[in-house]
């Protein structure tokens, strides 16, 4: 019986679509710790885990949005404008800090309904529909901002008893680790056992794979591409809160081509461009890829456009990984 | 198994594009953290171990003390230059000052930065290089308030630092060399100020604002220091705001829109990116009776105010501001005397070029004078 079990874990983990990334992941950090003396750190890997916590936790939004067939290039800009709104409101609303980071979650969840109507009900194609609430975002968010920075060490807030309270939100940590870090390990948890244990999560892979199977089959695919988008703008406004108690500062312009960067660790983590396919542990591996590279191609020297090059090969790859794995599933 | 073969041999030959890149220094730069903050040109203590050959030095300059090897090979020295976006043409400047120096004297020095203007890739890149532990560092500040945290850990692990270009005066930054930005943008305004009066006889016209990096810490303050002045006359409008972003096509078509929008302006005061557009368009317009004024020489800027279609510039001694950041923090690592760090001398880095000293300016330029 022990047998039978540990040859069907094995048998699982060599079914793991991921396999391939996770290999990737494990080759690079082999490489980069050879290469470099110190990047096999505690404190390096500590570095890493923060400073691709707040895409991870964007781009899990953002594989379900590719899930269900479609992309949302707005999440740079809505980051900015709930960080915008939320530091306005602080220091010239003079809101309480609470209030003013949970207006700030409604901003943002407001842009992700208004995403997913426009797409879902009204049948916008995606791009352009996310291409022009970035804009609006873009433009409010620098009007929010007055082209200026917004700064909790300068401008004072009316409740600065609770300053210490949201700066530990996204500046503390919780035996060691950045709490960034923790915050993106508890939404990984969720978002798991939302897409992947969940009705809504069958569903939306359901849309992705065959809108007309799906309609077919019953599922309310109108309000199955809403969801998507809604957790995707919720989940860059938390990244917005959780990084302005960290930097102490926002300003308008902050997460200018973000969406690019999500988008790719979406698709190098497995996120199909045809949608139906992508998978939470996918998208963090993805996340942690681009994290390892650009660390560690920095602790190279190596030239910050070689950066680009090597993710845009890594993308490039992924898909085309994915387009193999469809023609091999056609062809059964 | 082919899928993750084909990945794996895309991924190193993806990475062997990537020069090796050095040993890591390492080193066993340690920090214990002090009495009072340091300003820059201050003294500092200093002892010498007795370690072998007496070559290392331990240094306290106010909260932060250092371990140096004064012995160290030049070849092995590192010290980056961290700029906020090295897409930007400026990098490109920095990098002629900061190699400069570094040839002269057979260093690693260079010019690293994200590419975008974000302050907080540049913290994520200089947490990345705490990590690394390169002989020092030099950074333009993309945020005093943003990158002071970070600059105080590179300082507490031991590791020098100053800032060129742009400050962070809230971190404890060994030396500053470059501009008080403020102070620039009053000199501009100031500029532009005493030309509408020789036009009118009197402070008035209708200014015309125009940067490309609006947020910015640099843009701030010389908008701040433009805004000081000319709130002092009543007489004096600003009659728009333009941050031109994008491509060069794109931010030249926002300033022809805004010069469309407002024909009649008597002069464009620019905080910084878009001198060298604002000459083309008024060449493309053969115009010279707008007042145009702001910052920095590169491009074809001191063509344009030799041929009037720009009246005056105030450059940064950009060269001169990496050259000297490099050379403060080699002869630092080299000798381990605190009077290495200069205090900075702002005047110097508020260097005006218009119709009277342009021609001087150009000749020095083409001698192979590094001018910017």
């Amino acid at each position: 019986m022990r047998e039978t079990q540990s040859n069907t874990v094995f048998h699982n983990i060599i079914k793991m679509r991921e396999l391939g990334i996770l290999f990737v992941l494990i080759a690079m950090i082999f490489i980069f710790s050879v290469t470099s003396s110190v990047f096999f750190t505690v404190n390096n890997f500590l570095n890493i885990t923060r400073q691709i916590s707040l895409l991870g936790i964007m781009a899990m939004g953002m594989m379900m949005v590719i899930a269900v067939g479609g992309v949302d290039l707005s999440v740079g800009a809505v980051y900015a404008i709930c960080s915008t709104s939320a530091a306005a409101l602080m220091t010239r609303g003079q809101i309480p800090i609470l209030p003013a980071c949970l207006i700030a979650l409604l901003i943002g969840l407001l842009f992700g309904v208004l995403n997913g109507v426009l797409i879902g009900y009204c049948k916008i194609m995606p791009f352009i529909t996310t291409m022009g609430t970035m804009n609006v975002a873009r433009g409010l968010a620098l009007i929010i901002a007055k082209g200026k920075i917004i700064s909790l060490d300068k401008d004072p807030v009316p409740d600065p008893e609770h300053l210490d309270a949201f700066f530990r939100f996204g500046g503390g940590s919780i035996g060691g680790v950045p709490t960034l870090a923790v915050i993106l390990i508890v939404i990984v948890i969720f978002s798991w056992l939302f897409f992947h244990k969940s009705l809504t999560g069958f569903r939306l892979r359901a849309v992705g794979g065959s809108i007309e199977a799906a309609s077919a089959s019953g599922i309310n695919v109108k309000k199955t591409i809403l969801i998507p988008y809604i957790i995707t703008s919720g989940l860059c406004a938390i990244a917005a809160l959780a990084n302005f108690s960290f930097m102490h500062t926002v300003q308008g312009t902050m997460g200018e081509g973000q969406e690019l960067q999500v988008l790719a660790a979406a698709y190098i983590g497995g996120a199909s461009p045809i949608g139906g396919g992508g998978t939470i542990l996918g998208t963090l591996i993805g996340a942690l890829i681009m994290g390892v590279l650009q660390n560690g191609l920095v602790l190279l020297g190596v030239n910050t456009f070689v950066q680009q090059i090597v993710i845009g090969m890594l993308v490039i790859v992924a898909v085309m990984i994915d387009v193999y794995r469809n023609e091999k599933r056609e062809s059964r | 198994m082919k899928k993750t073969m084909a990945v794996l041999m895309t991924l190193v030959m993806a990475l062997t594009m990537c020069s090796c890149g050095q040993k890591d220094q390492g080193g066993s730069q340690e920090a214990t953290p002090d009495a009072a903050p340091a300003e820059s040109g201050s003294e500092g203590d200093e002892t010498a171990d007795a370690a072998e050959g007496g070559s290392e030095k331990t240094v306290t300059i106010g909260d932060y003390t250092f371990t140096i090897d004064t012995a160290k090979d030049p070849k092995d020295i590192e010290i980056p230059v961290v700029y906020q976006n090295v897409q930007d043409i400026f990098a490109s400047y920095m990098e002629e000052g900061v190699l400069g120096f570094a040839e002269e004297k057979g260093i690693n020095a260079y010019v690293t930065g994200s590419n975008d203007w974000s302050a907080e890739s540049q913290y994520n890149l200089m947490e990345t290089l705490v990590t690394k532990k390169p002989d020092a560092i030099a950074i333009a500040a993309a945020d005093d308030q943003t990158l002071t945290p970070v600059i105080n850990k590179a300082l507490e692990a031991g590791i020098p630092v100053l800032c060129v270009n742009c400050d962070a005066p809230s971190s404890g930054r060994l030396a500053y060399l470059g501009r008080d930005d403020v102070e620039a943008g009053r000199e501009v305004a100031k500029y532009i100020v005493e030309k509408l009066t020789e036009k009118y006889g009197e402070p008035k016209g209708k200014i015309l604002m125009t940067t490309t990096g609006a947020g910015n810490n640099w843009s701030d303050q010389r908008e701040a220091g433009n805004r000081e002045i000319f709130e002092q006359y009543p007489d004096i409008e600003i009659v728009d705001f333009i941050n031109a972003t994008g491509d060069e096509q794109s931010m030249y078509g926002m300033l022809e829109n805004a010069l469309l929008a407002n024909p009649d302006i008597d002069a464009m005061c620019n905080m910084g990116g878009t001198m060298d557009l604002w000459g083309r368009l008024m060449k493309n317009q053969g115009r010279t009776d707008i007042i145009a004024v702001g910052n920095d020489l590169y491009g074809d800027v001191l063509s344009y105010i030799k041929d009037g279609y720009l009246t005056c510039s105030y450059g940064q001694r950009v060269y001169e501001q990496c050259y000297g950041g490099v050379e403060q923090l080699y002869n630092f690592l080299t000798t381990g005397d605190p009077a290495s760090f200069k205090e900075n001398d702002v005047p110097f880095y508020i260097f005006r070029v218009d119709a009277a000293n342009v021609d001087e300016v150009l000749e020095q330029r083409e001698s192979g004078t590094p001018i910017g």
